[in-house]
């Protein structure tokens, strides 16, 4: 393959990323991190790097437009940031000294136990009642989002606390394997704070990049960024978020579950096996 | 009063994030067309022996028209795009006197900034 085309597939890839990633609130790096170890022959260091790269830019790619339509929730965003980052730290100081075996296989039960009930919930989530939450009251975290109509669904939201200590734990996790924590926060909001599912996909990509920053520094500077293999994915994936974005309001959200959940499946396994095989 | 508020806060940040997106891209696809059009060392070469990089080469590059540096500073620029909104996210809160939101962004920002420094140290 010439530079040419590896520049032209890789950049056509993250286009792929970038939109499936800015409409189900992930990073892309699932998309991103195969397409350049298994057919671009990068090595896992170099594209890890890419991914990390890849998370920012969905992330800003995709939030200005979430933010203008009215679909990001800035507060229930800017409140789970302090668990995100506070974890994030955490697991970069933690790592090396916790076994990642069985952390993982124990992290791919969790997701497949999310998988199955965010499945289960289906899709009537607009009728469905949240219960009352103080916390939430006092901190105005209750939202609306657009219907779809040119007006606004309000929704309300629950269990903040809660959801503050499991983002502390996604954030762990982040630092100490740099995985995306977008397939933790998604069900997060959902299962748990009651949010409407096209509000927590947006609200999580707003969150992937500051989550993915805390570390990108280090990575940059340690040489594990390659510009050549960087460029073409921050490109298609600034790319592919804008036009995802531009989607969401579009997507029935049913469909949007079962894609979400799929990909939620598929990650559960390769963590039990990864934990598994060591 | 605080659904106005609110509002506009929303679009403070999208243009933020917007800027920062543009900013980057502008600077990889000059990098690109700059690496593609002269004979730099271009590819995907894994696993490259390079040194890694530091701000002054990087600089250095920018001005001498390396692809390769117009490249690393628009990765830069798009790393620096987040913590750039949580900085802005904290001024507009303080602007608004809303000091328990204020708190919160600013807690999120010093640890953003904190990790890069250990980060800086242990690499």
């Amino acid at each position: 393959m010439t530079p040419v085309e590896a520049t032209a597939v890789t950049f056509a890839a993250s286009l792929v990323a970038g939109a499936f990633g800015a409409m189900l609130g992930l990073g892309g790096g699932l998309i991103v991190v195969p397409v350049l170890t298994l057919a671009m022959g990068v090595d896992i260091r170099h594209a890890i790097g890419a991914s990390i790269v890849s998370v920012i830019a969905t992330s800003s790619g995709a939030a200005a437009a979430y933010l203008r339509d009215r679909w990001t929730n800035l507060r229930v965003a800017m409140f789970l940031e302090v668990g995100t980052t506070a974890g994030a730290v955490s697991g970069a100081l933690l790592a090396g000294v916790v076994p990642p075996g069985w952390l993982f296989s124990a992290f791919g039960l969790i997701l497949a136990a999310s998988a199955a009930a965010m499945l289960r919930r289906g899709d009537g989530e607009d009728a469905r009642t949240v219960p009352p939450d103080r916390v939430a009251d006092r901190l105005g975290l209750h939202g609306t989002h657009p219907d779809g109509a040119g007006g606004e669904t309000a929704y309300r939201v629950a269990r903040p606390l809660p959801a503050l200590g499991l983002m502390y734990g996604a954030g762990v996790l982040s630092g100490l394997f740099g995985i995306g924590s977008g397939i933790v926060k998604v069900p997060a909001m959902d299962l748990l704070m009651g949010m409407p599912l096209k509000a927590s996909t947006a609200t999580s990509n707003f969150m992937i990049g500051v989550t993915a920053a805390t570390g990108a520094s280090v990575y940059f500077f340690r040489g594990d960024i390659d510009p050549f293999v960087a460029a073409p994915v921050a490109a298609g994936v600034l790319g592919g978020a804008a036009v995802g974005s531009r989607l969401l309001a579009r997507v029935p959200t049913g469909a949007l579950r079962v894609a979400f959940v799929a990909v939620l499946a598929i990650a559960a396994a390769r963590m039990v096996w990864q934990g598994v095989a060591g | 009063m605080s659904e106005r508020t609110a509002t506009a806060l929303e679009d403070v940040l999208a243009r933020v994030l917007r800027w920062g997106v543009v900013a980057s891209v502008a600077l990889i696809a000059a990098g690109t067309a700059a690496a593609f059009a002269g004979d730099a060392a271009w590819g995907l070469h894994p696993g490259a022996a390079a040194p890694p990089p530091d701000l002054p080469g990087i600089l250095a590059g920018v001005a001498a028209m390396r692809g390769d540096a117009w490249i690393r500073l628009g990765l830069l620029v798009l790393i620096a795009t987040p913590v750039l909104r949580v900085a802005v996210s904290a001024a507009a809160f303080a602007a608004r006197r809303e000091r328990l939101w204020t708190a919160i962004a600013l807690f999120v920002l010093a640890v953003l900034v904190a990790s890069s420094f250990l980060g800086a140290a242990a690499g």
